[in-house]
Order: structure tokens, then sequence, then C-alpha cells
């Protein structure tokens, strides 16, 4: 019997590996003969321009290039306003806000700056810009995959480029910013092209003779596409092969996939801070993995002020990494202190902060620094998830669910502390579900600890949350021992809850270099928006009681009513985009009828109507909690909008909404198996969609 | 004796450990009340010149008895001591040191020395040693007795010898620049009988909208453990609630005995 098994799982290897070297093969032809046949077509060798000034005035042209042969250049220079974009606007307000109290907080006179570059107009701010135009001519149409803009410039600035064929412009959708930091600016164009116009517009002043422009057609197989194509195909064997797992130990095939999706964002998105204010997160990891010294890089300063260069395709981002490795010197570092005791809500940053310390140890580039700390966030997160689908009883499929929601996956291979925040409350709430759902059994004391250490640690960071640990409170007699042991454990549990509630309004200084701040609630507010004040919005509220409920039941409405109208998309990988709204549909209605349906071999219960109307009420009031908190700190004082919700800050509630339709009444044919590969096939093949659209094609390719 | 009996009854229980850790959580809570960890707070007023602006050095010596006034109002928090830049100028400082004497601003108007000595209470004096540190460097000056520092200050700033007999004609200066900085006050104070009319006049001029290059040391006592030893009290306490007690249990199997006894008398 015990041969039979071990041939048996001898031979699922043996065809799994078998499997896994076709994928891989079948994977570098695709990428090698499919992606790569333009390369293959056309073969073009690299042409490089050169502009020689003809004389001092705004006109120069010139002929050049290593191997330019006939080809024609000119070059044009003249200066022009352009309009500034609400963002840039806001960034404006936003600091000068800032400047304004800062000095009023270090009790300095603020003395507004001036910057000649700008220009009101009618009320409209302009930007006086210098626009430079190249044309470029080639003496036969070449094939353009990459087009390599050089210019050392100080500031931030752009070009785009119209593609000329045939004497008239085919394209001219293409535009690419140049990075100050590399000095460069490559754009992938994959057209024919007899000749080229490109206009950069740029703050200063650009010397024809500092620029040069690169066309390049060469063969270069995608690492990124290739990754991507393997783990594409190794889902569906692993979906194939792994039939037993699947039902059985589900646990098992999210940590695979979860991981496959995790290390995919991971490498495509590199040093890009593109997560949710991901430079604070790195901050806080980055000091947290020193002791009480802190050396700051160059690039580590760059990293925690946002300041890194970003990279739009893989030669940008060999030239952004090549930068980050020059500056991340130790040897001339900044060196900080800080205390060592570590503060309540930096906790949370110790996974990030060991990959930091790792990649130190180890001497690693700044790139895989990062990505260790990355890897950190997301192999704790999974080590917490599997443990949730692993204890969770009947709806197993719904945990991995929503643990492979993209927000989820995201933020679990970003530097951010949501992940800890969504994972532990998973674990927790599943334990709590497990509870209701057994109503008669007595609550163990390991599974009561486990619960309070979940809700401990998930509610650190954002201590809101607290509020669904009180269902416990509301567990029948029947579960403890004695009324006075319960009632004993339920003033406890109300008593922690209300201490971690407590500690947002007066928190405990922990360490003493912000024991200002931490004392002050005058300054409380979030200072990325102009016109916040804590104290001064909670004055509001109590002063216009009316207009404010009004205002937080229409604010809850219209986002629920944005997401499911297609007004706003739900599933989001931070910056970089989001998915269509099709796939919320999609994601909502499996997993309906992942609780809506069991299979035939399974008993299921629901979890009684008291618990379904208690879920309700602490749904709905958390929710009103988390959006009045970002009134309070977010939104400007008596603003008619509340600003800087997000979807994803109702994900910790989706397991505790959707155990509310848990029934035993309903069945489906499908088996156990059949259920499994659904909910990991469509999960995974959501994240892997987006993560084609988002991280594959607009920066790495 | 204690410790072979504990193990070997089997004590080692659930019952008795949740209640342990509980017990041990309240202890480190009132603990970390008790014995609160006390660390020093930098607050940096003015260390770089803004736009424009020019460092000033203001020597100190004994001879010309040239001294710096700064007058700093704390509130209500007592200041630990003062981190001020000095400047050596090259030279090497070895029989002086920096006196530096805070006063309780009891309705001193102008900062010179008799203001300071008649509407002054003195809560703090003591002498840093200037043969220690660098050529340059920003020296951390702790206030004894800073329990007393505490509301308006005034603190001066002067050269003394070592030794009694020894007349040291060292000179040091301190930096300073012309930032505003609100609630304060920086003078620059010499003997104006040692200087004809014309050049105290240049005297006077250093002295407009001077302000000393300072960071503030505070203290403060911080609770590094409150937060958890509190939350793991109730936390402990809830989970050694759903633990089956065997005292509990023996009461209430007697309470049921008893019950049972009096039914059957009945």
């Amino acid at each position: 019997m015990k041969q039979a098994k071990q041939k048996q799982f001898l031979q699922s290897m043996i065809g799994f590996v078998v499997c896994m070297v076709l994928i891989i093969t079948f994977s570098v032809l695709i990428e090698c003969v499919f992606f790569q046949f333009p390369a293959l077509r056309y073969k073009e060798k690299p042409v490089t321009f050169t502009f020689e000034t003809e004389d001092a005035g705004e006109t120069a042209g010139g002929t050049g290039g290593e191997s330019a042969g006939e080809d024609e250049e000119s070059v044009t220079t003249k200066q022009k306003l352009v309009k500034l974009t609400d963002d840039e606007v806001k960034a404006i307000e936003v600091e000068r806000e800032n400047a304004k109290l800062l000095a009023e907080y270090q009790g300095k006179e603020y003395v507004e700056p001036e910057d000649e570059s700008l220009v009101i107009q009618d009320g409209i701010m302009y930007r006086k810009v210098y626009e430079t135009e190249l044309s470029i001519s080639f003496p036969s149409p070449y094939y353009i995959h990459k087009l390599d803009l050089r210019a050392p410039v100080s500031s931030d600035c752009g070009y785009s480029v119209a593609l000329v064929r045939n004497g008239a412009v085919a394209d001219s959708d293409i535009y690419c910013s140049i990075e100050p930091k590399t000095g460069a600016g490559i754009c992938t164009v994959s057209q024919l092209a007899d000749a080229l116009q490109i206009r950069i517009l740029s703050r200063e002043e650009l010397m024809p003779s500092d620029i040069t422009v690169t066309v390049s057609n060469s063969f270069r197989p995608n690492t990124m596409r290739m990754f991507f194509l393997i783990s594409l195909f190794s889902l569906g064997a692993i979906l194939w092969f792994f039939k037993k797992t699947l039902a059985e130990k589900p646990e098992w095939i999210f940590a695979i996939v979860c991981f496959g999706l995790g290390m995919l964002l991971i490498c495509g998105i590199g040093t890009n801070q593109v997560s949710y204010d991901e430079y604070v997160h790195a901050k806080s990891a980055y000091k947290l993995s020193f002791g009480t010294t802190i050396e700051s890089t160059e690039t580590a300063i760059q990293m925690c002020g946002n300041l890194l260069p970003y990279f739009n395709n893989p030669e940008e981002r060999a030239l952004v990494e090549a930068y980050e490795d020059r500056n991340n010197d130790f040897s001339w570092a900044d060196i900080g202190h800080q205390s060592r005791f570590v503060r309540t809500e930096t906790r949370v940053y110790y996974p990030m902060a060991i990959g930091f310390w790792l990649g130190r140890t180890l001497h690693a580039s700044f790139a895989t620094t990062v990505a260790l700390a990355k890897l950190g966030n997301l192999l704790f997160y999974i080590l917490v998830v599997f443990f949730a689908i692993r204890l969770a009883k009947r709806y197993k499929y719904l945990v991995a669910l929503i643990a492979l929601l993209p927000n989820c996956v995201f933020l679990a291979a970003a530097i951010t502390y949501d992940a800890i925040v969504n994972s532990f409350l998973l674990l927790g709430w599943v334990l709590v579900l497990n509870e209701m759902i057994e109503p008669e059994k007595k609550m163990t004391w390991q599974n009561l600890l486990v619960i309070l250490f979940s809700f401990f640690i998930g509610c650190q960071s954002k201590p809101i949350y607290i509020v669904m640990v009180l269902m416990i409170v509301f567990f029948g007699r029947k579960k403890f021992e004695n009324p006075v042991q319960e009632w004993i454990l339920k003033v406890s549990v109300i008593v922690m809850a209300g201490l971690m509630l407590y500690n947002i309004f007066c928190p405990t200084p922990a360490a003493g270099s912000d024991y200002y701040l931490v004392g002050n609630f005058s300054f409380a507010g979030d200072k990325r928006n102009v016109g916040t004040s804590v104290t001064g919005q909670i004055q509001y509220i109590f002063s216009h009681p009316a207009a404010y409920t009004l205002l937080l039941l229409e604010s809850m409405g219209g986002m629920l009513w944005g997401y499911l109208s297609g007004k706003a998309n739900f599933f989001q990988y931070g910056y970089m985009g989001s998915a269509p709204t099709i796939f919320t549909y999609v994601v909502i209605l499996l997993a309906a009828w992942i609780v809506l349906f069991a299979p035939r071999q399974e008993r299921r219960v629901g979890i009684g109507v008291k618990y379904i109307v208690l879920n309700l009420i602490m749904i709905l009031g958390t929710a009103a909690i988390i959006w009045t908190s970002m009134y309070a700190s977010y939104t400007p004082v008596g603003a008619d909008a509340i600003s800087g919700v997000q979807g994803r800050y109702f994900i910790p509630l989706f397991l505790a909404f959707f155990s509310c339709f848990m029934n035993g009444k309903l069945e489906s044919k499908l088996s156990g198996v059949g259920r499994g590969r659904l909910v990991f096939a469509v999960m995974a093949l959501l994240n892997l969609y987006m993560i084609w659209n988002l991280v594959i094609r607009v920066i790495n390719v | 004796m204690i410790v072979r009996r504990f193990f070997a009854d089997k004590i080692w229980k659930t019952y008795v450990i949740l209640p342990m850790i509980t017990l041990l959580c309240l202890a480190g809570f009132i603990g970390s009340l008790l014995f609160p960890n006390k660390v020093l707070d930098t607050y940096v007023i003015n260390m770089a010149e803004e736009e424009g602006d020019t460092e000033v050095l203001l020597p100190l010596s004994r001879v010309a008895d040239k001294q710096v006034a700064y007058r700093v109002n704390t509130k209500t928090q007592p200041m630990r001591g003062i981190q001020i830049g000095i400047n050596k100028q090259g030279r090497e400082i070895t029989s002086s040191n920096l006196r530096y004497q805070v006063y309780a601003d009891e309705g001193i108007e102008n900062l010179d020395m008799t203001q300071i000595l008649e509407h002054g209470r003195l809560v703090s004096d003591a002498v840093y040693d200037l043969a220690l540190g660098d050529n340059l460097q920003y020296v951390y000056l702790p206030f004894p007795g800073y329990e007393n520092c505490t509301g308006r200050l005034v603190i001066v700033f002067s050269m003394e010898p070592k030794a009694m007999e020894a007349a040291s004609e060292e000179e040091i200066a301190i930096m300073a620049n012309h930032t505003k900085v609100d609630e304060t006050q920086t003078r620059y104070m010499t003997n104006k009988d040692a200087y004809a009319a014309e050049d105290y006049a240049q005297v006077e001029a250093v002295n407009r909208n001077l302000s000393l290059k300072c960071s503030y040391i505070y203290t403060h006592d911080t609770y590094p453990f409150l937060y958890d030893f509190r939350i793991m009290t109730f936390v402990f306490l809830a989970v050694s609630m759903t633990v089956s007690y065997p005292a509990v249990t023996r009461w209430k199997k007697k309470r049921r005995d008893k019950k049972k006894e009096r039914r059957k008398e009945k």
C-alpha cells in the first residue's frame, strides 16, 4: 500500500517535472519567435544621431551619428508657455502649505518662495518651458523598436515623437519623459518610419550638441515576459496535477499561487514606488532594519523621500538600477539615531526590515535589497493566510478568494503594512467565524488567544478595525464555562478594544524623538492635504451632526454605487492602474456562489440570524468609523465630501459580509476539486491579466 | 522543594499558567508606569542660515569681559541643557572653561549683566572644559539642577580660567546668525568702558537681529512597554477565563450535592 502510494507520488512528480520542462521550453520559444519576430524580420543595426550647433542663435542643425550614413537631422529651439495640470497645481499648493506649517512649528516667519518659471494668466497657472524640435530622416524605412534620447537636464522634462511614413505623419502619440538623474528617456516605438520629428519640452535651454538620439531594433528576449508565460502555464499544470492537494489542502495551492503572483509583481515593479505612500512605509522599514544608529545612503534617502527615478522599460531600468547602486555607498552615508525601543505601530514593518537588513548584510544591489524587503512582506502574508485557510471550517475557498484579491496580492508584494493588517484580520475573523458556526461548542483558550493576538497585531497600525473583535461579546452563554467567567472575559475584550482605540487619541510615548508631536493633538491631520485639522474637524462634526450624518451616508452609498456601476474600479494595483468593473462582478458572483452553494458531500450550516444581524451592524459601524477617521484626518475642515477613502480599506470586512449568506440548503454539483480549480483559476487569471496589462506591458517591454 | 513539588503535582496546567501570565502582564503594566524610561530629546531651534544670511562668530574672552546672553521661554517644560556651536578658531585652549549660568527671568528688561544680576535668580551654574572637543563642534551643555530651569530663562555664556591664579587670555567664539526665532533674544555683552564710542557702536550693530545657533535639550518620560503590557493584561485575563478551574468545579459539585441532599431531606 505504502509502496503503491510512493510510486503514485513519484509518477506524478515525474509528470510535473516533465511538464515544467516543456512549459519553460515553450515559453522561451514563444518569446524568441513570436515576441521577437520584428527583430528577426527587420535586422536593423542601432543608429546614433548627434546634433551640432550652427550658430549662437536659436536655430541649430547638422548631420552626424556613428553610423548615420546619409541620415539627415535638424534642430530648432523656442520658448513657450505650458498649462500646469491640476495635480501639479495641487502639489505646489501642498508644498507651500507645509512650508508654512513648518515655519509656524519652528517659530519662524514664512516667506513665500518666488518661482520665475511660473506665470499666472487669467487665473490659470502656466510654466515657461523651452521647446527643442529635432528632425531626423532615414535613407530607407527603419523599423524602430527602441528610441533612446539622452540629454543632460536638471529638472523633469519630456518629449513627444511623431513618426513620418511616406511623407505623412503616421503616429504622433508617442510620449516619453527624460529622467534628470539618468539623463535618458527611452521609449518603445515598434513601428516602421522614414523620418522622426521629436519635440523636447524642458525647463532649461538644451544645447543641441548635448543631445543624442539612438534608434535600435535588437534581438533581446524579455526575461519578465518569459517569467510571466512560465507562471501562466505553470498555474495550469498545478491545477491539473495537484488534484488531491487542491481538495484537501488548498492552503498549499494558495501559497504556491500567491508566491508566484507576488514574485511576478516584485520582479516586474522593481524599485518603482507605485504602492500607496510606499515611500513612507519604506522609510519606517528601512529605519527599523538598523539598531539605534541609522545609516542612510543617498539612494535610501531618495527612496524615503519618494525621489527615486522611475523606469518605464528594461533599458531604463538598467540605467536606474545603475544610478541607485552608484549612490548606495555606505562610506558617505548620512548618520542618524533612533530610540532602541520601537514604537507600537512601527513593529508591523519587521518582515520588510528583515529584507532590508539581509540585503545589506549580503552586500546585494539596491534593487535586490528592495526586492528582499518586499519578499519578506510577501512570505509573511502567505504564512499567516496559509494558517487562516487551514483553520477555516467549510469555507476555505472563500478565504483563499479574499486573500487572492488583486489588491491584497499587490499589497503583499509591496512595502506597506497593509499586508499584515489584511492577513491577521483575515486569520482573526476566520477563527471568530469558526466559533459562530459552532455556537454550542465551548471556546478553547488556544482559539481565543490566537483570535485576540491576530486582532492585536492586525490592528497595531490601523486600530480602527479592533471593533471587529467585539463580536465575541455577543457569543452565547454555552460557549463559556460559567456566567462569572463569561462576564470577565467579555469585559476584558471590551477593555482591550477600548485601550487600542484610546491609543489613537492619547498615544503612549514609546520613544522620545516625536514626543512633542505625539503629545500635541493640534498638529494632527494629514499633511498631504491643505486645510486638515483633526480637532477642527471633530468640532465641526459635533456642531453639525445632522449634516455630517447625511454626508456620511451619501459618501458610503456613493462609493458602493461607484464600484458597482463602473464609475470606479475596485481591483487596483496601487498607482499602476485597475481592472475593469466586469471583473468585480465576476469575483462577487464567484464569492456568492461559494457561500450559497455547498458541494453535495459537505454538510454546511449557516451562522444564524442573530449573527447575521450583528455582522451587518458591525460592518456598517466599522465602515462608518473608517469614513469618519478619513474625514477627521485627511479632509479639509468642513468640506462637503470625504476624501481619501479607498475600497481596499473594506477588504477586512469581506469575510464577515459573505459569511452572512452561508447556508446548508443549497447544493452544487461541482466537486471540491472543481470548486478549488474554479476559484484558484479565476483569481490567478485575474491577477495575471492585471500583471500583464499594468506591469509587463507598461514598464517591462 | 517547592519547585519539585510544583512539577511533581502536575499543577503546571493552563488554569495556573494563564492566570500567572495575566499577573505577570499586570506586574509589567504597573512596572512600566512606575519606572519610565527617561530620554533626551533634541529640539533643533536654529542650526542653519537662511538664504542670504551668514554665520556670525561671537568671541568670548575673560580679559575683555565679552559674554553672550540668551533669553528663552521653555513654558512648562524643564530644560535639560542646550547645544551650542563652539569655534576655537584653530587655537589650542588648555587653561579655560566655558561657564554657562542659567537665571530664572524675574523681570529682566534689557539683557545686560546688571539687569540679569538684579532681576534674575541663578538656577543652574556649570562649566565646560574647552580643552575637550574639536576645533569646531556643537557641544551639549547639561544644566545641573535642571528641574528648576523652567519658564522664562536667561543663559549667560562666559569664559573663565581653570585655576584662579591663571590670567588666561584665551579666546573662543560661539556661533550665531540672523534667523528670526520667536520668544528668544540673543545679546552680545561687552564692557562698554573698554571701547571708544565709535567702536562700541560697531559692537552694538552686531546685536541687531542676532540669534544664537542652538538646539534645546529636554528630557521626557517614555513608556516603551506600557501599551503592550496593558493590552496583554486584558488579553490573558480574557484567555484565562476560557479554562475550567478545578476549585470552581469542586465548589459547583459541592453545591449540587448539597441541593440533592436538601431535596432528599425534603
